[in-house]
This record gives structure tokens, sequence and C-alpha cells, in this order.
């Protein structure tokens, strides 16, 4: 989709007033959403999940129109985050040992490269490291929890 | 940390103390991430980690304590999931490596404890970075008690020759290195074979507790599977039973 298109769906989404239009087109789906608070819109691009394992930066682009506020709040949408998934089985530890601190929190700022947690497997300890820089949206296993290969386990906003 | 690093050759850094010789590889992954391939060793280990929440503490000149750090390699045969190699393949280079300088048999206990003629002498801790799915990093850690422990001792005549504990550790290492790169072009089947013959207490009938239950039953242990869990052979109702035990679920008796 040329950029000309996705300004087009801007400023289409701000007049009509919706929260929410979501559009998937060769292989790229985009989300366009109103915003109450900031009063604009806000467009990200991604691949499509299924299609891409590795994690593909989202673009966020302002649009200038301002928007209607909508008549009812947003479903939840987990589609503009980043999935981190365990890579083996085995044990989820959200901190290096019992008497250190958690790794991280909701709603922490990581880093790529930034610890995230440990998966324990058979005495071979993991670190499972943020894919991207971004900000903690979800933690989605408890601590001590065990865990399947390719369980998400955490949810990172990139914008 | 404190001490001043001392780099010996390219392949080893000694550091005179160090909280962990892991937790110190790690931190110089992360500011040069093209060193890998090399060891850490240090003299005094302050905060290393033992079995359970234990602490591998060293403060003699002759206890070994060290890292090796190493990238996720390639590998002809099978693919095998990379840390569960990796292990193995630490640790049948330990063994090799160990066995060129003391009398008494070298054995590994499943999975990560050093024997020497049954007695436990050290353990390994492996750890690994992993991105988008991958491996990045491997950092194989390895606690000795040399002269630290009557077991091990470097004078004594379980060696086959006494010497400074630096001389061995740089010996050692440099032994190791030509062991792994040997070692790392064998195939998955050569070295899980390798690593079932180092394994103290295989093909041998012994108890084990079921740690759950605490009910003690009797079996043979043969093998590993590829998720590095146990492999016992156990009397059932219909006869002989293959069964896969983890390493939190049974104990050795």
């Amino acid at each position: 989709m040329e950029l000309k298109e996705i300004q087009e769906l801007i400023k289409f989404v701000a007049k009509a007033g919706v929260a929410e239009v979501e559009l998937e087109s060769k292989g790229f789906k985009i989300v366009v959403k109103t915003q109450h608070k900031s009063q604009e819109n806000t467009v990200y691009v991604q691949a499509p999940v299924a299609a891409a394992p590795a994690p593909v930066a989202a673009a966020p682009v302002a649009a200038a129109a301002a928007a209607s506020p909508p008549a009812a709040a947003p479903a939840e949408d987990n589609s503009k985050y980043i999935t981190v998934k365990a890579p083996m089985v085995g044990t989820f530890y959200r901190r290096p040992s019992p008497d250190k601190p958690l790794f991280v929190n909701v709603g922490d700022e990581v880093k790529a490269g930034g610890v995230l947690c440990i998966i324990e497997a058979m005495k071979l300890f993991n670190e499972i490291e943020s894919d991207i820089s971004g900000r903690v949206v979800k933690i989605l296993v408890d601590d001590a929890s065990p865990v399947e290969y390719d369980q998400p386990l955490f949810l990172i906003d990139p914008s | 940390m404190s001490g001043q690093a001392l780099i010996i050759g390219k392949e080893i850094e000694v550091v005179s103390e160090v909280n962990s010789t892991n937790a110190y590889a790690k931190e110089n992954l992360r500011k040069n991430l093209d060193s890998r391939g090399y060891w850490v060793f240090t003299e005094k280990q302050l905060q290393g980690r033992g079995q359970g929440s234990n602490r591998w503490v060293s403060d003699s000149k002759h206890s070994l304590t060290a890292s090796f750090v190493v990238k996720p390699q390639p590998w002809p045969g099978k693919d095998s999931f990379w840390p569960v190699r990796a292990q193995r393949l630490f640790a049948v280079c330990v063994q090799d490596s160990l066995q060129e300088f003391v009398k008494k048999n070298v054995l590994l206990k499943w999975p990560n404890d050093v024997y020497l003629d049954g007695k436990k002498v050290g353990g390994m801790l492996l750890e690994n970075g992993w991105q988008n799915g991958q491996a990045m990093w491997t950092i194989c850690g390895l606690g000795l008690n040399l002269s630290s422990s009557p077991a091990f001792p470097t004078e004594s005549s379980h060696l086959y020759a006494p010497i400074p504990a630096l001389e061995f550790l740089q010996t050692w290492g440099g032994i190791f290195a030509e062991t792994w790169k040997k070692r790392r072009l064998q195939s998955d089947d050569v070295l899980l074979q390798d690593y079932l013959k180092a394994l103290w207490g295989f093909h041998t009938y012994r108890e084990f507790e079921l740690i759950s239950t605490g009910e003690v039953f009797g079996g043979t242990a043969v093998g590993v599977d590829e998720q590095n869990r146990i492999e016992l052979l156990v009397q059932g109702i219909q006869g002989i039973e293959s069964r896969h035990y983890e390493i939190k679920s049974i104990r050795w008796r």
C-alpha cells in the first residue's frame, strides 16, 4: 500500500469517527485507531502475525486531522504489540534468583537485548532477551510456572 | 568485581577476584558481542551459583572457577537443540581434559556434576542468551575443588604431577580448547554415545526416589532423551518399562 493510500485511509477514519479500522492487504495488516486522549489517529503497519515469527517494528504515523470521540471504547487490540515467546519447554522465572529483584514489570521500558526472564530447563538457564526496544505491556505467565515451546510470555509495545 | 584483569594469550582471561565468572563473562558479552570463544578464570569467586540456592564460593588459588564463552555453532548430523548439545559437548570436553591430569576416573553425574572416583568434586552451569527465538551466546560455567577439596588436592596422588594452580589452569584451558575444537564437529550420535559413557551410575541397578510422593523404586539408568531427561528401565506390571524423568522429579539414592 502506498503512503498516499494510507493518508487517505487516515482521513477517511477521522471523518467517519469510528474507533478502529483494520485492513489486510498483500501481506500487510494496517490498523488505524482513533485515540480519545491525544485526539490523534495512529496507524500501525505490521506483517501478519502468522507469517512472521521475528518481530517487525510497528511504524506509528500521527495524522494531522483531529478525530471525533468514538461512541464506544475500543476493544482490546494486541496486534500492535510484539509478542515474546518461549523458545523451549521449561520453568519461567521473573528474577535471576529468589533474593534478586524482578527483571521487568508491566510499564517498564526495555531496550533490545534487555533480559525479560529466565527459562530453566534441566539445569540449563536461558535468559530471554527483548527482541526490540519498547514498553512491557503485559506479562502473560506467572513466576515459577511451567511454559511450553512457543508459548507467549510478554507483550512489548515498540511505539 | 575487583582486581586487575590479566589477558593471557587470546583465549584465557584471568581475573584476580570476581563475583561470578559467568556474570563477568556476560558483562563482557554486553560490552563486545564479538568476543566469544574464550575462558574467564578467577582465583577468587565471591558469588558463584551452586546447587539450588547455594553459592559456589572459592577463596583458594587452587580452586578452579571458570567460564567458557562460546557462540552457538552449526554442526553436522541431526539438528539437535543447541543448549542440550552444548551441555553434552561441554561435559565431555571437561571429562576429556581433566582426565589428562588425574589418575583416578573422571565421570559426570547427570546432568551437571563432576565426579572423581564416585565423589563429587565440582559442577557445571550452562547459561544461554536468546533473542528472536535464537540462541545468541552460551556461557559454560565450571567450578572444581582442587586443593581446597580432600577429594582433589593438587599436591595429592590423584594428580599425575603436582603443579601450581595457575599453570594447571592455563595448561588445562589449552587442552580443553583442543578437545572442543575436535569434538564440536562430531555428529550428535557420536557425542551422545560418548556423553552416555561418561555418566556416573549408568547401567547399574539402583534405587531412585520419586520426589513428589517419596516413593522409592528400583531401576537402571540407560540413556538421556532429546530434552536431556534421564531414561530409566523399570520393572512394571507388564514387564520392563522405559520411563523418562526430569531432574526435579527424582532423586538418586
